[in-house]
């Protein structure tokens, strides 16, 4: 067996050096180089330690929880917001799994019914041939579903909203810094991604929706102009346009508004299966950002469409490059960064456009 | 991990007065390094799923007794740990007589996982932390949940110990064992074909 230098060896042993060389902060880096200082012939050592604990750490890196930590909440969250009386928690057999679900179904219909929307969504994973039209107009980018499908429009935060046909959004191209405004015509079911310093703001004609990170659809009458909200996850804050100043509604899961357009009045009806149905997460072909060996041109075309933002880049160059990676839950910025750090390129964002160079690939 | 510790001792409090926020939010907190943790010693998504579920809800349930831990994300750990081991006892005892599995403890016990599984899926990528993953897969089960309590969750190995049920001196040469291997397998020939761009990444 080969051995394992002993010298750097004695840094991994060291839980404050680990700390450091995998989350690295001011005190430590004044620490270690005030070390390295006193210690010139061990630098070498040290350096390769660093190196070996980063790529460890980087290595040991999960793949995608997102997804998983969801659903977890969604059944943790169905148990513990039910009755007791409902649902007793006493099963503690191996047949655990199905007594879940079947204590799900019994006493949640509601959240059983919106888990059933997760799961089926799961299955497409080509992407789709018809994609929704994107238009960059001053500095704004708008993405209108002229399908007669849904469509998933991706955001460079992270965010997801699934846009029902004839509905459309519009925002700034890489969103604003910070916040995120989005203006909606029409019906879309949102997945904000997390960010309590940029929080997400939906317009929705006469009412605007403010939230941090959580799911939630909204609906429009084309008759009446009547906007409907059903919040799936965390909490949505309701304001009318008139007073940004004072929220009217607080919404948590499987809450929901309707805002009558006739009357400019929010009320806040009774949630029932119906309405919860009608208003979960519509079934919309998703992308598929799992890349197997693929060339990285065809990798910027996905997110071009995914996106609906301009990447340029030589063609001549890129042509050889290819790469194999999972891309699902990472923001656009994210996305870009891992791609042009396994072909050894740069990139930067111009005119609402992005431009990517690098040397060819052997 | 340390730095956050107090806010998640304040969070554990409010928790155990009810607050479901709090629970929330502590899910939310630990829920990627759990996965993270679990995936290391159950290789079956759904049974950790069912694991990690079962824990949250009976800590809800019986948070009015819960001690007030040192560190939450230990702590989590432990139990989790605790509950997969179970799970694992149980679902081999029930194949037991089918297949001839090695210790009483199932597949999460056995030494050494197999080197023909180091030929994942026979694709041999070029990035080369891909490599260095692949180089740790075929490590034995305990070899690679002590590399990633080290190096991805940032246990100390006085933790990584207590965690494991071993001796301080045992956590240290397994480590010691593992970078050892990890070594080894990063210059196999199975694991890549260009050599020399491997070099600087695991010396």
């Amino acid at each position: 067996m080969e051995n394992f230098d002993a010298q750097i060896f004695s840094f991994l042993e060291d839980d404050a050096f680990i700390n450091w060389a995998t989350n690295p902060d001011e005190h430590g880096n004044a620490y270690w180089n005030a070390w390295m200082q006193r210690n010139p012939d061990r630098v070498e050592d040290l350096l390769k330690a660093k190196q070996i604990a980063q790529n460890l750490a980087k290595a040991q890196k999960p793949l995608n929880t997102e997804r998983l930590s969801k659903d977890i909440w969604e059944n943790i969250h169905a148990d513990i917001a039910a009755p007791q009386n409902v649902i007793p928690i006493a099963a503690k057999s191996s047949e655990r799994r199905n007594y879940f679900i079947a204590a799900s179904v019994a006493g949640l219909l509601l959240v059983a019914s919106s888990l059933y929307f997760l799961f089926s969504n799961h299955k497409s994973s080509s992407n789709p041939a018809q994609q929704i039209a994107s238009v960059v107009m001053d500095n704004s980018l708008q993405h209108t579903n002229s399908t007669a499908e849904n469509r998933v429009v991706y955001l460079v935060d992270g965010s997801k909203v699934t846009l029902k046909p004839g509905s459309s959004i519009k925002h700034a191209v890489f969103l604003q810094k910070d916040k995120r405004e989005i203006y909606l015509d029409g019906d879309a079911f949102f997945e904000v991604a997390k960010d309590p310093n940029r929080p997400f703001y939906v317009y929705a004609h006469d009412i605007v929706l403010r939230v941090l990170g959580t799911s939630f659809n909204v609906s429009t009458n084309k008759n009446t102009g009547n906007i409907t909200v059903l919040v799936r996850t965390g909490k949505v804050s309701v304001y009318k346009k008139s007073n940004i100043a004072r929220a009217e509604y607080i919404l948590t899961p499987n809450e929901g508004i309707r805002y009558m357009a006739q009357t400019q009045s929010i009320v806040k009806p009774e949630v029932d299966r119906d309405f919860v149905q009608s208003n979960s997460k519509p079934d919309a072909p998703a992308f598929n950002f799992n890349f197997e060996e693929t060339p990285v041109a065809k990798i910027f075309n996905t997110l071009e469409e995914a996106y609906g933002i301009k990447i340029n880049y030589d063609e001549k160059i890129f042509s050889k490059c290819v790469i194999t990676t999972s891309l699902n839950d990472e923001t656009f910025d994210e996305k870009l960064k891992i791609i042009c750090e396994a072909v050894g390129a740069n990139y930067r964002i111009e005119h609402n456009e992005v431009f990517a160079e690098g040397n060819a690939c052997k | 991990m340390e730095r956050d510790n107090q806010d998640y001792t304040a969070l554990w409090l409010q928790f155990k007065n009810g607050n479901k926020d709090a629970f929330a939010e502590l899910y939310h907190s630990h829920i990627k390094s759990l996965i993270a943790y679990g995936s290391k010693l159950c290789a079956d998504e759904e049974l950790l799923k069912d694991n990690i579920q079962d824990l949250f809800i009976e800590l809800w349930n019986s948070r009015e007794n819960l001690a007030e831990p040192g560190c939450v994300k230990f702590y989590l750990f432990k139990a989790l740990r605790y509950k997969l081991i179970r799970a694992d006892k149980i679902h081999h005892s029930r194949q037991a007589f089918t297949e001839n599995l090695p210790g009483a403890g199932g597949a999460y016990e056995s030494i050494e996982a197999p080197v023909e599984s180091a030929i994942i899926d026979k694709e041999i990528s070029d990035s080369q932390i891909n490599i260095l993953r692949k180089s740790i897969a075929v490590l034995s089960k305990r070899q690679q949940e002590a590399i990633q309590l080290r190096f991805y969750q940032g246990l100390s190995n006085e933790q990584i110990a207590e965690l494991m049920g071993v001796n301080y001196q045992s956590v240290s040469n397994l480590m010691y064992t593992a970078l050892c291997r990890i070594k080894k397998n990063m210059k196999a020939p199975v694991f890549t074909t260009a050599l020399a761009t491997v070099f600087h990444l695991f010396f």
